[in-house]
C-alpha cells in the first residue's frame, strides 16, 4: 500500500510575545492510503497543529511534508488552495456551515468553486447528504438542524469534491451518542468503500479505537502508535450504491 | 430721455408693496401702452384695458372676475391705502417659483389709475429703458449713476450676472452636499463592511480552508455589497423623488409659494444608482481585501 502522508522531522515553532513555542518537535510518520489514523493527546499537545500541517492550512518551520504524493512545503499559496479544494476535505470543530445557505447549498459550495456544473453539484450534494443520513434535510438551513446533524452535513461538505484525504478535528466532540455512532459509521464507510485516507484528532478513545493506527502526541512529539481494538458495523452495500452514483457524476464532468 | 436718438423706449413704472389677505404682493403700475409686455405670460382672461382692472400672478391665487382688496403701502410710516381691483387676467408665475417664498406675487394695474388712487400725481419710482445699441448700455448706466447718485441702476447684464451668481452659489451648495453625502456614504459602507466581515471571519476562514480562493470569497462579498448598493440606490432615488414632492406639498400647505417642478429624470435616477453602487463597492474594498488576504489559520487562531 502506497503512502498518503509522509512527514519527516517536522518542526513547528510559533513566535509569541512571551517567546517561542515549540508546538511540534521532529515528527516523522507515514500513513498509508485508505487508512484511518487517529491523533490522541491532551490539549496543547500539538494534535491540531499537526492536522493543520497535514491539511496544508499551515506550514512547518522545518521538515518535509508529502501529502498524496505532493511535496506541499514547496507549493505556493494559490496552488495550495487548489490542492486543498480538490484533494482534501476538512471538518472543523466549529465554524462548519455557512448560516444563510441550505444544507445542499453548503455541500455544493466547494463543488461550484471547483467548476462543477450547478445541476450536477445539486444532485451530488443531495447524494452526499443521503450518505450521512440527511436525505430528508437537504433544504434545511443550519439553524434548523441539530448539532449532530450540522456535523454530519459538514462531513458531507468535506466530501464534496471526493477528496482522497479527509481531515477530521474532533469529529464527535459536540454531538450526542447517537450522532457520534452515525459519524463513526460514515468514517468507516469512507475508508472501506471510498478508499479515503482519514486523519482525525480526538480525545475520545472509542473514536480512536476504530483507527488502523493511533498516534499519541505529547509535548509536540509522537510517543507511541497502537493498533485498533474496535470494529464498527456499517451498511456497506448502501454506501457502495451511493459511491457508484457519485463516481458517475465525477467522471461525467472532470 | 425718450428724445435721445439711441433710446428706443423709456417707460415709467410705479412699484409698491401691498397686502392681500395675509399675502404680501407687489403692485406694479404700468402705462396701458406697455401693459402688453405681460401678454406672453397670460394664462387666463385678458390684460387690463382701463383703470380698476388688474392682471395678477397665479401665486396670488385670485380668480378671473373676482375683486381684490389691496392695502398698498407708500412708506413704512404712513397707513396703507385701500384699493379695490377687478381681476381680469391671471399670469403664470414669472419666476416659476424658483426662489420659492420670495415670489413677487405681482398685481399689474394701469399706471395713471394707480397714481390717481394714491394721489401721487405723476410720481413713478422706476424707469425701464430700452436702447437701440447695446454697446451704449454701460455708458448710459454710468451717466445715469453720475446724474442720479441716489438711484439704483440695473443693466440686463448686471441682472443676469446676479442670477448667475445665485446659480453658481446654488451649484456650489449642492456640490458640497454631494461631496458630504459621498464621503459619509463611503465611510458608512467602510465601517459597516469592516464590522460585517469581522463578524463573518469564521465563514471566510471556512471557505478559504475548504480551498475556495480569496478572489472568489472577495467576489462573493463584493456581489453582496453590490446588491445592497444597488437596492440602496433604487430606494434612495425613489425616497428622494417622493421626499421632494412631499416637502413641496408641506411647504405649499404651510403657505410658502414653492411651485417648483419636480420631474422624474431617468438618466439622473440611473446616475444616482450608479453612484450608490460605486460608493458601496469602493467603501467595501479595503475591509474585504484585508480579511481575504489572511490565511485561514490566522483568522481561526
Amino acid at each position: 500500500m502506497s503512502e498518503a502522508i509522509v512527514l519527516e522531522d517536522v518542526h513547528k515553532v510559533y513566535k509569541t510575545p512571551a517567546g517561542e513555542v515549540h508546538a511540534l518537535r521532529g515528527i516523522s510518520l507515514k500513513i498509508p492510503r485508505a487508512a484511518i489514523a487517529a491523533l490522541m493527546g491532551p490539549s496543547g499537545s500539538g494534535k491540531t497543529t499537526l492536522l493543520n500541517i497535514i491539511s496544508t492550512l499551515d506550514r512547518p518551520t522545518s521538515g518535509r511534508v508529502e501529502v498524496l504524493g505532493e511535496d506541499v512545503t514547496s507549493l505556493d499559496e494559490k496552488r495550495l488552495e487548489k490542492f486543498r479544494l480538490l484533494k482534501i476535505g476538512y471538518l472543523f470543530q466549529s465554524y462548519n456551515l455557512v448560516p444563510y445557505l441550505t444544507a445542499w447549498q453548503n455541500v455544493a459550495l466547494p463543488m461550484l468553486a471547483a467548476g462543477m456544473p450547478r445541476e450536477l453539484a445539486r444532485v451530488k450534494a443531495k447524494l452526499l447528504l443521503e450518505l450521512v443520513g440527511l436525505g430528508d434535510a437537504v433544504d434545511r438551513y443550519p439553524w434548523q438542524l441539530s448539532g449532530g446533524m450540522q456535523q454530519r452535513a459538514a462531513i458531507a461538505r468535506a466530501l464534496a469534491n471526493s477528496p482522497e484525504l479527509l481531515i477530521l478535528d474532533e469529529p464527535t466532540s459536540n454531538v450526542d451518542l447517537d450522532n457520534a455512532a452515525v459519524i463513526l459509521g460514515i468514517i468507516k464507510l469512507l475508508s472501506e468503500v471510498w478508499k479515503t485516507t482519514i486523519v482525525m484528532a480526538t480525545h475520545d478513545p472509542d473514536v480512536a479505537a476504530m483507527a488502523n493506527t493511533v498516534y499519541t502526541i505529547r509535548g509536540g512529539q509522537i510517543i507511541g502508535g497502537v493498533a485498533p481494538r474496535r470494529e464498527v458495523k456499517v451498511d456497506v452495500e448502501r454506501a457502495k450504491e451511493i459511491y457508484d452514483k457519485i463516481s458517475a457524476i465525477d467522471s461525467s464532468w472532470r | 430721455m425718450r428724445a435721445l436718438p439711441y433710446v428706443q423706449s423709456a417707460e415709467p413704472v410705479l412699484m409698491l408693496t401691498g397686502v392681500v389677505g395675509n399675502k404680501t404682493v407687489t403692485v406694479l403700475g404700468v402705462p396701458l401702452s406697455d401693459i402688453s409686455y405681460f401678454d406672453i405670460d397670460l394664462s387666463q382672461g385678458r390684460l387690463p384695458q382701463t383703470g380698476g382692472e388688474a392682471v395678477v400672478e397665479s401665486t396670488v391665487q385670485a380668480q378671473t372676475g373676482s375683486t381684490l382688496t389691496i392695502y398698498v403701502y407708500q412708506s413704512s410710516i404712513s397707513p396703507p391705502t385701500e384699493l379695490d381691483v377687478r381681476v381680469v387676467g391671471v399670469m403664470s408665475n414669472l419666476l416659476k417659483g424658483f426662489i420659492g417664498p420670495m415670489s413677487l406675487n405681482l398685481v399689474v394695474v394701469p399706471l395713471d389709475w394707480l397714481q390717481q388712487q394714491l394721489g401721487v400725481g405723476d410720481f413713478y419710482n422706476m424707469v425701464f429703458i430700452t436702447l437701440n445699441d447695446k454697446s451704449l448700455i454701460q455708458p448710459l448706466a454710468q451717466e445715469l449713476k453720475a446724474r442720479f447718485p441716489h438711484a439704483e441702476v440695473y443693466t440686463q447684464q448686471s441682472a443676469l450676472s446676479t442670477i448667475n451668481r445665485v446659480f453658481n452659489m446654488l451649484n456650489i451648495f449642492f456640490l458640497v452636499i454631494e461631496v458630504i453625502a459621498f464621503v459619509a456614504g463611503g465611510l458608512t459602507t467602510f465601517t459597516v463592511m469592516s464590522i460585517t466581515v469581522r463578524e463573518r471571519l469564521g465563514e471566510v476562514a471556512l471557505l478559504k480552508a475548504t480551498g475556495i480562493s480569496g478572489r472568489d470569497v472577495a467576489l462573493a462579498f463584493l456581489l453582496e455589497v453590490g446588491l445592497v448598493g444597488l437596492l440602496g440606490g433604487v430606494a434612495g432615488g425613489f425616497a428622494g423623488y417622493w421626499g421632494a414632492i412631499g416637502i413641496k406639498y408641506v411647504l405649499i400647505r404651510a403657505g410658502y409659494n414653492f411651485d417648483v417642478p419636480i420631474p422624474f429624470i431617468p438618466s439622473l435616477f440611473a446616475m444616482g444608482i450608479g453612484v450608490s453602487l460605486a460608493v458601496a463597492l469602493l467603501g467595501a474594498l479595503a475591509p474585504i481585501y484585508r480579511v481575504v488576504s489572511l490565511r485561514p489559520l490566522e483568522i481561526l487562531r
